[in-house]
């Protein structure tokens, strides 16, 4: 009996897989009673405060939110009567959102902590009155630009001006047409080094929902807004062929930018929204410069690490955190390491099952063993980790393995995935330090997701992985 | 024993899952059990009968999309489906729908991938979602017992100011309507027409109690036999009653309409003795306004205005509605720059945009709208001597708008190097009013126009104001200048006052 006792304790603590509790603690902030706070835009204020805006329109500012005693958070009502504003931030006491018809700023001019000067910045852009044009903005970028992508109308059309179209907003209110391609954002914002992002959902050319570059200029995939450029004299966007693959179609059209992160439909997300560069300094974890995306339809958190690969932006998208309470929409990050995050599931389903939230996330200080970035190689790939490595499981082939697949890039909705292909790990290389081990892959396939699995690999220290998985997108090979 | 091992192993590979790929795809809207995520928000699928019978309804649903109102198991729903053919296999969808058919429940068979390869094959070209009209006109549901049966609608466009005799007209459409329920939606928000709905109705024996409530005029007729009529135009909430004696069986039913102007409302009921409830025919139902979505009313408190920043029908959609206390509204376009809709009582139900996606435009919610106009209010005066004309050089830019301690309105416009300040607030003696007051800042490099009305006619019109519908429009400052159907001013340096007054 003793022995057979044993022999269970043994097995549980074998087995207790990692969890996020181990490393980060997830708490839901009180909200306002009685009210309907579907989140969409979050803005970090002065003196630790945090204002949210949400969708039916209030902007509310909370003061408690850092505090230990999550009991002790107060809210103010701020504005009321904005229309679903998607992309806020605070500068020189004014309120900038980036809302349906337009780029505005907002100031509480008399001091009563509510705000009643409302300034239009620009609204240069058309609504036509369908529910799907949304607009997206950032915060200033290095110019002091706000940067807004336009959805497409239904998610489908184009039906008033400039639809499909990432701008720019200068603070005088100057709107740059700066892209093309837009079909359904979830949210936009920047990489560590400052190049703006946008999460685009699957649906029409987008066989997958995908991390995008908003690089000045480009073409984003989605030719459906392209008839707009007429009205800044700019040179036609690309049209491309539907039923072809990415990887085809921008080999004839230089300034398609392909797709940086593919986050493969179902297995990854559903509906990636907002995005937020960890520039913490390592306060949220050893996870330096890289992006964290909130994803509404699956109530998560992925992971992205970046490279650029002869100028084009690409890498690898990672399961991270989990079980948020409903579909996460906009998501930020304090310098001092909370990550604020929230959202709504109105009239689109999410794992979390309440209608909306308000959540931060504090990183414990325990870092889990997992594949701290996933990158490219000459002749493969090269996976650093978080710890130092088991060398002799990381040096076996055997516990690799690789499957690779693309979309179709066409008109309709999504894509299955489709030319499957198994590269194979032909020898893995553990440096040193034990941190890295190189792969060379044979086979690899050129504008295809890479989803690489380990199993039986664990830290040096006997830690299982977190999430032995991740998928890379190899729009180019290094040193070709 | 060796072939058994063989199969066991050859399945899982094989056979899709339909279990897992529906929690993959599907749940997070359906919810694993089926019963429509967050409580109901999104349609349930265990105990529909969408799903079930003839599964081609539910294969093309899933290749297509759905788009707009449905009701499912006596809710309405109005929300987007994005289409999965494209992403999704024939196999893969099979085993979803043939998951869906025989789980929580719902008892119906298998689908197979030739099916969905059948269906799919037959779409062609289409890429449009399904409505649910153009999909139960092709795939009825199979086991419900639809209020009217066999019903037919018969409409017609012309004005009508009382019920006309629905014999000596044409009909300009007549349709099958699969969901056995009167319903004008597809003509609301028009004004000027008339339908006649024709089908049968199943009875018990007994004494029925039918009510009819409509805006504008309406009449009920059993068996042909006159039960209720509301013969004058009017409002909602004139609900009339009356009970008749019915044999067990069949009975012809005839509802007849005509909507005059302004807002919709029909609902016809019947409640068989013994009944605690009325059974709806209409698709228009005794609570709320008949909308599919929870009543939200905004409405100012005593001493601060309301705002609503929306799709407001009547106006553009960079719409401003704010409701001041009293009962006095406006909806201001961004626009067009201008307060173009007036009107008192509620101010406006904002259940529509917050409930689903909140697709589409709301009214306003009270009475005595008026559209003062529907076009870019400011123009330079030399372009608009003789009649209202906007050059598409230097245009007006709309710089937002300021609220004073009451949360009363200043617009801000930018045209011609300076500013224009249009302020409203609302005054309840002696009568409702609104009071504008416009004022020039910063000077102007070309002297500039403002458009007050050009929709309605002007009555009685002075330089001092004039009438339109219910409103009486006083200047003070300046006067009102007449050019075709507009009504003009032109600013000076001076503040300007407005004053719009209810009879």
């Amino acid at each position: 009996m003793k022995r057979f006792f044993h022999t269970l304790l043994l097995i549980s603590s074998a087995a207790a897989a990692p969890q996020l509790s181990d490393y980060y603690t997830r708490q839901e902030i009180p909200l306002p009673p009685g009210e309907v706070m579907e989140i969409g835009s979050i803005a970090l204020l002065p003196a630790q405060k945090i204002a949210v805006a949400t969708r039916r329109g209030d902007v509310w500012i909370c003061d408690g939110a850092y505090g230990d005693d999550l009991t002790k958070v107060t809210w103010k009502k701020f504005a009321s009567g904005q229309h679903e504003p998607f992309g806020m931030f605070w500068k020189d006491g004014w309120m900038w959102m980036t809302q349906r018809p337009e780029v505005s700023r907002v100031k509480d001019t008399d001091g009563d902590g509510t705000a009643d000067t409302f300034e239009t910045i620009c609204d240069d852009w058309g609504i036509s009155g369908d529910y799907h044009e949304y607009a997206f903005g950032t915060d200033p970028d290095k110019e002091g630009n706000i940067w807004v992508t336009l959805c497409l109308t239904g998610s489908a059309g184009a039906g008033a001006d400039w639809r499909g179209w990432c701008m720019r907003v200068t603070p005088e209110g100057k709107m740059i047409p700066t892209c093309s391609g837009i079909r359904s954002p979830g949210g936009i914002g920047f990489n560590a080094e400052g190049d703006t992002f946008y999460c685009d959902n699957q649906g029409l050319w987008n066989g997958s929902s995908s991390l995008k570059w908003l690089k000045p200029g480009s073409f984003q995939g989605n030719p459906t807004g392209n008839v707009y450029a007429k009205l800044a004299n700019l040179d036609a966007p690309p049209e491309p062929k539907s039923g072809s693959r990415i990887e085809t179609e921008r080999a004839k059209f230089p300034n398609f930018i392909p797709p940086a992160v593919v986050m493969p439909h179902g297995k990854v997300g559903q509906s990636p929204a907002g995005l937020v560069a960890d520039t913490t300094g390592g306060k949220f974890g050893p996870w330096l410069k890289q992006l964290y995306i909130a994803e509404q339809c699956h109530s998560q958190v992925q992971r992205i690490c970046l490279e650029k690969v002869n100028g084009i932006y690409q890498g690898a998208v990672f399961h991270f955190l989990e079980g948020f309470e409903s579909g996460l929409i906009p998501i930020r990050l304090d310098a001092g390491g909370i990550m604020f995050t929230g959202g709504s599931n109105r009239g689109w389903g999410s794992r979390g099952s309440k209608p909306f939230n308000f959540e931060r996330v504090k990183w414990t200080g325990k870092t889990p063993f997992e594949m701290l970035t996933l990158f490219a190689t000459k002749d493969g790939f090269e996976v650093t980790f978080t710890e130092p490595v088991d060398a002799a499981a990381a040096a076996d082939v055997a516990n690799y393995s690789m499957a690779a697949w693309t979309y179709i890039y066409q008109s309709g909705y999504g894509s299955p995935e489709v030319d499957q292909a198994t590269p194979k790990i032909v020898s893995a290389t553990v440096s040193p330090d034990k941190l890295k081990v190189r792969l060379k892959v044979d086979g690899r396939v050129k504008g295809h997701v890479h989803h690489l699995q380990l199993k039986n690999i664990k830290s040096a220290s006997g830690d299982e992985m977190w999430h032995p998985e991740g998928y890379y997108t190899l729009n180019e090979i290094p040193g070709s | 024993m060796r072939f058994l091992l063989f199969l066991l192993s050859a399945l899982p590979i094989l056979a899709q899952d339909g279990g897992q790929l529906f929690t993959q795809y599907c749940s997070a809207c359906h919810a694993v059990d089926g019963k429509g995520a967050t409580g109901g928000q999104f349609p349930p699928l265990a105990g529909s009968e969408w799903p079930l019978g003839n599964p081609d309804r539910a294969i093309k649903i899933v290749l297509m999309g759905f788009n707009g109102p449905v009701d499912v198991n006596g809710k309405t729903y109005n929300l987007e489906m994005p289409p999965q053919g494209a992403a999704l296999k024939d196999d893969q969808i099979a085993a979803i729908l043939t998951h869906v058919r025989s789980s929580w429940g719902n008892k119906a068979s298998a689908v197979s991938a030739e099916q969905v390869k059948k269906v799919r094959a037959e779409l062609g070209d289409r890429n449009q979602p399904w409505k649910a009209e153009e999909l139960l006109k092709l795939h009825p549901l199979e086991n419900v017992k639809v209020p009217i049966e066999k019903l037919i609608s018969h409409f017609y466009k012309a004005s009508f100011s009382a019920l006309p005799d629905f014999s000596q007209l044409k009909p300009n459409t007549v349709e099958e309507e699969p969901t056995g329920l009167i319903d004008y939606s597809a003509y609301a928000n028009t004004d000027g027409f008339a339908m006649m709905w024709e089908g049968e109705i199943t009875t018990v024996e007994g004494s029925h109690e039918f009510s009819l409530d409509s805006d504008d005029c309406s009449r009920l007729i059993i068996d042909g036999k006159m039960v209720c009529e509301i013969t004058t135009n009017g409002p909602a909430g004139r609900t009339v009653k009356k009970s008749e004696t019915l044999s067990a069986g069949v009975h012809k039913i005839r509802v007849e309409y005509v909507e005059n102007v302004g807002q919709e409302a029909l609902k016809v009921g019947i409640k068989a003795k013994g009944d605690k409830k009325i059974k709806w025919l209409s698709k228009e139902t005794g609570s709320g306004r008949g909308k599919p979505w929870p009543e939200m009313m905004l409405a100012p408190t005593a001493d601060r205005t309301v705002i609503y920043r929306n799709f407001i029908e009547g106006t553009t959609p960079r719409g401003i509605g704010f409701g001041f206390p009293g009962g006095v509204n406006i909806a201001y376009s961004g626009d067009n720059l201008t307060a173009e809709l007036l009107w008192t009582g509620e101010f406006i139900d904002a259940g529509h945009h917050w409930t689903d996606r909140g697709t589409g435009n709301e009214p306003p919610a009270g009475e005595e709208v008026v559209r003062l106009s529907k076009q870019m209010a400011y123009a330079f005066t030399a372009d608009c001597a003789s009649a209202w004309t906007v050059s598409k050089d230097a245009p007006p830019r709309f710089r937002g708008y300021q609220l004073d301690a009451k949360g009363n309105p200043t617009f801000a416009v930018e045209i011609s190097g300076g500013r224009i300040l249009d302020s409203y607030t609302a005054a309840t003696s002696p009568g409702l009013s609104l009071i504008r007051k416009i004022k020039t800042a910063g000077k102007m490099t070309r002297p500039v126009s403002l458009l007050i009305q050009a929709e309605a006619e002007a009555k009685q019109q002075t330089p001092a104001g004039f009438e339109s519908g219910p409103l009486k429009v006083a200047v003070e400052g300046a006067t009102f200048r007449y050019a075709g159907n507009a009504v003009i001013l032109d600013l000076k340096d001076k503040e300007v006052l407005i004053r719009y007054t209810w009879n």
